[in-house]
């Protein structure tokens, strides 16, 4: 199969000047008395790699190690320091595209306006014109200056141009977060249907779930260099063991603290089915323990831990009050134990918050947020898609109609 | 079939076939520059007509009775519409597309096109407006009885000319402004000036008149008055005896080409650094 994208030992220098001289005055004095290099960014070094036709290719990594750079040098907005870059045929990006839009033009005319920017001619943008108001859904809106619009409706009209211009290689970057479920899922349709039509696919996301689902092959960036790289499973197991080494939350930092303290946790320790300080395995028992200690008593105090993953989906927050456990009053020491006797959750690494609050769960005593890390081990399950295991069981049954009730009917016919 | 070519190629292509491509991004900004100029005045496009007649109305009263520059030179509301005409060309275009790739730093940083189409697309709505309001200015002459110069059927060549000159200034200045924003402000004093150096509102006579021979050649290096004096002799058969229109109107074209290829050639060396400039 020949590669539609080649990014051939490619890297791309910044020079990193705090503040650029945008005027003569300020550009001559630097030049006369201050002749100082600026210091400089290398935001990717030595990065190679192809895409082939038929394929979507996945790039992970944390901000600021050359993501969106390699998108862009791909997209040919900017040229490599050195290195080369080849592809075939068209490249469309898929971004937000709201920036060219001109307020006082109506949305139909803003689509000329875009389709033109990106390459199309008059007689593909007019053939292309209907269904690209369908698939922004703003038929009723197309007529009116853009300045009406909200942004969420800018961005789905940006982005139904760009997915229209038909490429052979098409950039994504980060759009996937963005819009509304449904629009989501029209622009994953459409991410698939191009892949079936031969045509590339290079896909740039903080959510791992989307690579382990579309991607076929991934690397991950660190730091502007190819950290890992082959099958897209491989490689976002390899970025999230790291991302635990690491001690940091995906999105939010080392995790935060507050409450007024009366109530206070001092430890919060996670055990999995063998005792302490094991590795917790989908399908074995979990225990939580929150230590804690009341510097007043405390009448009828909620604890409550939550569950995200590393990339942010927040799995569970299960609390006292929920759960219908009332402790009347809190003194001193003591230890508050959540324990599951199947732990759901698929391997992977996780963030668990702790908290003790009021008996209106109003007023925080002490809220631990995203502050401990544990890690889910493989051999537990097999399974691998999805953050929980339902741990069902299949059946099969040939040659007959199941007499049971078929929930899904009922609920349609309704 | 598709050429398989990178959209935007990378080097050693042409550019002049990159931004051929993109002529229909060329019409389209054009459009939507002379759309949304007007989109909210009650007089709409009617502007592009009217702006020119008034303010030709302000410089023949000042002229004629402050300056006494209308002192031997027949049909002087006429004279000066068809200096001011041309000057409003060049000076529109140059003050909105100096700011144009600054203007457009948003776009620059996510979409890959050839950027010469911005100024590019400034001067072609300001064409546009120009040719529309020479239409009225047609009619004015015939209305005052003033007969076209038989220089009227080099009016398009005239108009290129200073098409030409224009989108070579226009790149150069949208390009330069990006590395220092005091481009916007040194044209603004160098329009003024120009103003002056360019006979709007006396006749060319006046200036070889009164200075050396010399000074006079130097005088009409400056393309924008030799297409002035084009300009009239082309609409009102207006003659210049001591200046040889060929020679000149040669030297003219010579500068404007010159201004453009330079203009764009410093435009591409300058764009590479655009994404990290802006």
């Amino acid at each position: 199969m020949t590669p539609s994208v080649v990014v051939d030992r490619v890297a791309k220098r910044f020079s990193l000047e705090h503040h650029r001289p945008t005027s003569l005055r300020e550009r001559f004095v630097r030049r006369r008395w201050r002749r100082a290099r600026p210091d400089e960014l290398w935001a990717l070094r030595d990065v190679s790699f192809s895409v082939d036709s038929g394929e979507v290719f996945g790039v992970l990594g944390a901000n600021g190690s050359g993501k969106s750079t390699l998108l862009r040098l791909i997209a040919g907005v900017m040229e490599p320091t050195c290195g080369e870059i080849r592809t075939a045929g068209r490249v469309g990006a898929l971004l937000d595209l709201s920036a060219g839009f001109h307020p006082e033009l109506t949305g139909l005319e803003n689509i000329d306006l875009n389709g033109a920017l990106l390459g199309m001619g008059p007689s593909e943008v007019s053939a292309k014109r209907e269904n690209i108001v369908a698939f922004s859904g703003l038929q009723s809106f197309i007529d009116s200056p853009v300045k009406y619009y909200s942004s969420g409706m800018l961005m789905r009209l940006g982005f139904s141009i760009a997915i229209h211009l038909d490429p052979e290689v098409l950039l994504v970057d980060e759009v996937l977060a963005v819009g509304d479920e449904e629009f989501q899922r029209r622009c994953l349709d459409r991410i698939e249907n191009l892949r079936v039509r031969g045509k590339c696919v290079v896909l740039v996301t903080h959510d791992l779930s989307h690579v382990r689902q579309l991607c076929h092959r991934a690397i991950w960036l660190r730091d502007g260099v190819i950290a890992a790289e082959g099958k897209a499973e491989s490689v976002v197991n390899a970025y999230l063991a790291a991302a635990d080494k690491s001690q940091k939350v995906a999105e939010g930092g080392a995790g935060t603290r507050w409450g007024s303290g009366e109530l206070e946790i001092e430890a919060v320790t996670i055990a999995g089915g063998t005792g302490v300080g094991s590795i917790p395995l989908t399908g074995r028992p979990f225990v939580v323990d929150i230590h804690y200690i009341a510097h007043v008593p405390v009448e009828r105090p909620v604890f409550g831990i939550g569950i995200h993953r590393i990339d942010g989906v927040h799995v569970t927050g299960p609390n006292t009050s929920t759960g219908r456990f009332e402790i009347p009053m809190v003194t001193g020491r003591g230890v508050v134990e959540f324990r599951v006797d199947r732990l759901p959750l698929l391997p992977g690494s996780y963030a668990l918050s702790a908290a003790a609050y009021d008996h209106s769960i109003r007023h925080p005593f002490d809220h631990h947020e995203g502050m401990y890390r544990f890690l889910v081990g493989k051999e537990g399950t097999g399974e691998l898609e999805g953050v929980v295991s339902f741990d069902g069981r299949w059946g099969h049954v040939a040659g007959t109609r199941l007499s049971r009730c078929n929930l899904f009917e009922e609920v349609s016919r309704e | 079939m598709r050429l398989a070519l990178p959209v935007f190629p990378r080097r050693n292509r042409s550019r002049a076939f990159l931004v051929w491509r993109y002529r229909h991004l060329l019409v389209q900004l054009a459009k939507r520059d002379l759309t949304a100029r007007y989109k909210n005045s009650v007089l709409g496009v009617v502007w592009s007509l009217l702006h020119p007649f008034l303010m030709m109305l302000i410089l023949a009263v000042v002229f004629s009775y402050v300056g006494r520059f209308n002192v031997g030179i027949p049909h002087y509301p006429a004279f000066i519409l068809c200096g001011y005409l041309p000057w409003l060309f060049l000076a529109t275009s140059l003050t909105t597309s100096v700011r144009s790739v600054v203007d457009a730093a948003n776009l620059i940083h996510k979409v890959a096109f050839p950027r010469e189409v911005l100024p590019l697309a400034i001067v072609l709505s300001n064409l546009v407006n120009f040719l529309l309001a020479l239409v009225p200015l047609l009619g004015y002459l015939a209305f005052s009885g003033i007969a076209p110069g038989p220089g009227l059927f080099a009016l398009p060549a005239i108009i290129g000319c200073q098409a030409l000159l224009l989108a070579g200034l226009s790149m150069f200045l949208s390009a330069a402004n990006v590395y220092a924003r005091d481009v916007g402000v040194v044209l603004e004093v160098a329009l003024f000036a120009l103003f002056y150096l360019c006979p709007v509102f006396y006749s060319p006579e006046m200036i070889l008149d009164t200075v050396p021979r010399a000074v006079a050649g130097a005088y009409f290096l400056n393309p924008m008055a030799t297409l002035m004096v084009l300009y009239r002799s082309a609409l009102m058969g207006t003659a210049t005896p001591s200046l040889d229109m060929r020679i000149w109107g040669a030297t003219a074209l010579l500068a404007s080409s010159a201004a453009c290829v330079l203009g764009w050639w410093f435009f591409v060396w300058r764009q590479r650094s655009f994404v990290e400039e802006l």
